[in-house]
């Protein structure tokens, strides 16, 4: 089971900017027997008086399950914390014998944050918010912020907040200014997330996430055109003829090139279907799998279901691919060439700088020289 | 070591009647030790001269464990009668079950049960509120439960939710001394704590009479026995510790728990005899002992 204050940790340190660790700037009260018999709050006020003077100016209190069952009043020892410090400290109430679960722990959290949030009298339509994490590779940032920030800007927007995940607390007052936002990604659970914040900000929420690949690309751009009423024919035509002349000249390294994909069933990959399509390269065969203990390990062990490597090994004799690529992050103990689907990150450069590095994948037999290209 | 735990509703007399009872166990010649079991730690307070001791969960607060010394939180009282109070958070803070079951492991962990006490006695908070109050009840500790009571019904009501604790942890054996009917002096009170001990099965170990007496020994901070030896009423507390003194050597003498369901609470509140014309209880007054299985 995951506790819910887990989200709430997870989207406090994604609010600090990703830190790489969350204990970075957690400071935990330890709370121990004896605080479980006479309470926590002298813990809590000395915990949180430490960073008043470290000279952090908002704290997020983050309650767990013993303050839950104890009785702690947490909020009312923020509101006085509050008070006395003067600084703002925000109570999180996410004891999971209460709260529930992770999910229910994010949605506390989100509230929590969403108090911050400043009231703006008027919506700028110019303005926009990222709501998601769009980072897959943090190495690439520049590479791919870039990519980010050129199709918000084509469309005509400048990126108000991207919450969570780069923004500070400054960030998260100006939130409520944006008219529209956009999900970094589709995840149901972060969807979720999405609705509620856009909810209580009044602020529009695009139907369509940040653009993997060509074909969503455009139809983001449909939609930004039908939410702001702005002629995008242009970029798009400019886009797309961008995305030809670079997948062309990629596609002279590609074209005829074979693969076999091992795909789970919920994976959202239509845009690595185009991209291939577009490269010219040819699927072999789309293997499924559900990727479960059941399929890849029990089963496999009781001798009733070849274990998944099994299947592939076999289709890589049958159908000899250039390359396997999979979504499913185990080794699948075949001796073909095999790569990981991955994700490219949204806007024109994104998809672009994935081909790019797909070409170099394909033709990797011929430069390195063990297979003829 | 025969263990008894006294539980009843708050404000019935408990704190009094045990420091009273370990008085007199003593005078009997018996080695005792007393646990107050209650956040007010008001329990051994007749035992000390009227002095509040310091507690157990005070003691382990501030005390490091390698520093920890069963010696510390144990006073000799009135009597020779040793006296431990548990302690707790203030009132609406912390968790007090969460006390008893600290205070009950360090006492395990410093071998208070090595002490040599021919009678151990928990005075316990009112009700039964979490399982931290219970663990008097669990088996390993309390030999005997003895249930105080006046006649009204909120008491009794208590007291039949002190039976139902009990039966949570029935193996079977029976564990349940008696009631002890501490008098508030309500019109036919002997009666209607009768009519309930009848239903439950128990016998009224004594009726403590409502004795200014009592007022007066507290005042000075000594029991009851030292201040008015030999009064109606101590002659009704010697008889629960005559009755402890008899069960520890026949434990077959005690009860099992037979909570009454709440049909029969109902006909108790209305004071509507339990016991038909044949002396029978009449049936569906109890509920249900639990199969252990054990």
């Amino acid at each position: 089971m995951i506790c819910c204050h887990t989200d709430a940790l997870t989207l406090y340190r994604d609010l600090r900017g990703g830190a790489d660790s969350v204990w970075d700037y957690v400071s935990c009260t330890n709370l121990n027997d004896s605080s479980s018999i006479f309470g926590g709050l002298e813990s809590l006020r000395s915990v949180v008086r430490e960073r008043a003077s470290e000279g952090d100016e908002v704290v997020f209190v983050v309650s767990m399950c013993v303050p839950g069952i104890i009785g702690d009043d947490i909020v009312g020892c923020c509101a006085e914390l509050s008070e006395e410090l003067k600084i703002k400290v925000v109570p999180v109430p996410v004891d999971g014998i209460s709260v529930g679960g992770a999910t229910q722990g994010r949605d506390v959290c989100v509230e929590a944050v969403l108090d911050l949030v400043e009231p703006a009298k008027t919506k700028d339509p110019a303005l926009i918010n990222i709501l998601g994490e769009y980072r897959a590779y943090r190495e690439f940032n520049s590479v791919f912020d870039e990519s980010v920030e050129r199709l918000i800007e084509d469309a005509g927007f400048r990126i108000n907040t991207v919450y969570p995940g780069r923004c500070d607390i400054s960030d998260v007052r100006a939130m409520g200014k944006a008219a529209f936002a956009v999900k970094a990604f589709d995840n149901f659970t972060f969807s979720k997330t999405a609705d509620l914040i856009c909810d209580r900000l009044g602020i529009k929420l695009m139907k369509e996430p940040l653009p993997l690949g060509m074909a969503a690309a455009e139809r983001w751009l449909d939609e930004v055109a039908s939410l702001t009423g702005r002629d995008l024919d242009g970029v798009k035509e400019r886009m797309r003829s961008e995305y030809e002349g670079r997948i062309g000249r990629i596609r002279e390294r590609t074209e005829g090139k074979t693969v076999l994909i091992v795909e789970r069933p919920s994976g959202k990959n239509d845009w690595f279907r185009e991209l291939l399509d577009d490269l010219g390269i040819r699927v072999l065969k789309h293997r499924e799998s559900t990727y479960n203990r059941w399929v890849m390990g029990h089963d496999a062990a009781e001798g009733k279901e070849p274990h998944l490597s099994g299947h592939v090994a076999s289709d890589v004799e049958d159908l000899s691919p250039d390359l396997v690529m999979s979504d499913i992050y185990t080794d699948l103990h075949i001796k073909t060439r095999c790569r990981p689907i991955g994700r490219p990150q949204p806007g024109l450069a994104g998809i672009l700088d994935y081909a790019e590095r797909l070409g170099r994948v394909f033709n990797a037999p011929a430069l390195e020289g063990w297979r003829s290209a | 070591m025969f263990q008894v735990a006294i539980y009843g509703k708050g404000g019935i007399g408990k704190s009094t009647i045990s420091a009273n009872v370990s008085y007199s166990l003593a005078k009997m010649g018996k080695k005792v030790v007393q646990i107050g079991c209650d956040p007010k730690h008001d329990s051994t307070r007749l035992l000390l001269g009227g002095k509040v001791q310091s507690t157990v969960l005070d003691y382990l607060r501030r005390t490091p464990k390698e520093r920890r010394n069963l010696g510390d939180v144990v006073l000799p009282g009135s009597g020779g009668v040793d006296c431990i109070e548990a302690g707790g958070p203030e009132p609406g803070v912390g968790c007090a079950g969460r006390g008893i079951l600290t205070m009950f492991d360090f006492l395990d962990g410093e071998g208070l049960n090595d002490g040599g006490y021919d009678y151990k006695l928990y005075d316990v908070l009112g009700d039964v509120v979490c399982g931290g109050f219970a663990v008097p009840l669990r088996k390993g500790y309390a030999d005997a439960v003895y249930i105080v009571t006046s006649g009204e019904f909120m008491s009794l009501y208590a007291a039949n939710n002190i039976l139902k604790g009990l039966l949570n942890y029935d193996d079977g054996v029976p564990r349940v001394g008696g009631i002890v009917l501490n008098r508030r002096g309500m019109e036919n009170e002997f009666e209607y704590v009768k009519n309930f001990a009848d239903g439950v099965g128990l016998p009224i170990v004594a009726c403590i009479p409502r004795d200014p007496l009592f007022a007066d020994a507290e005042s000075r901070g000594v029991t009851l026995s030292e201040a008015h030896h030999g009064s109606e009423a101590d002659l009704a507390i010697k008889k629960i510790a005559e009755d402890i003194v008899a069960k520890s050597k026949d434990p077959s003498s005690l009860h099992r728990p037979r909570p009454l369901s709440d049909d029969a609470m109902d006909r108790v509140a209305k004071g509507v005899p339990l016991k038909n014309s044949k002396g029978w209880v009449i049936k569906g007054s109890s509920t249900q002992s639990r199969t252990t299985g054990r």
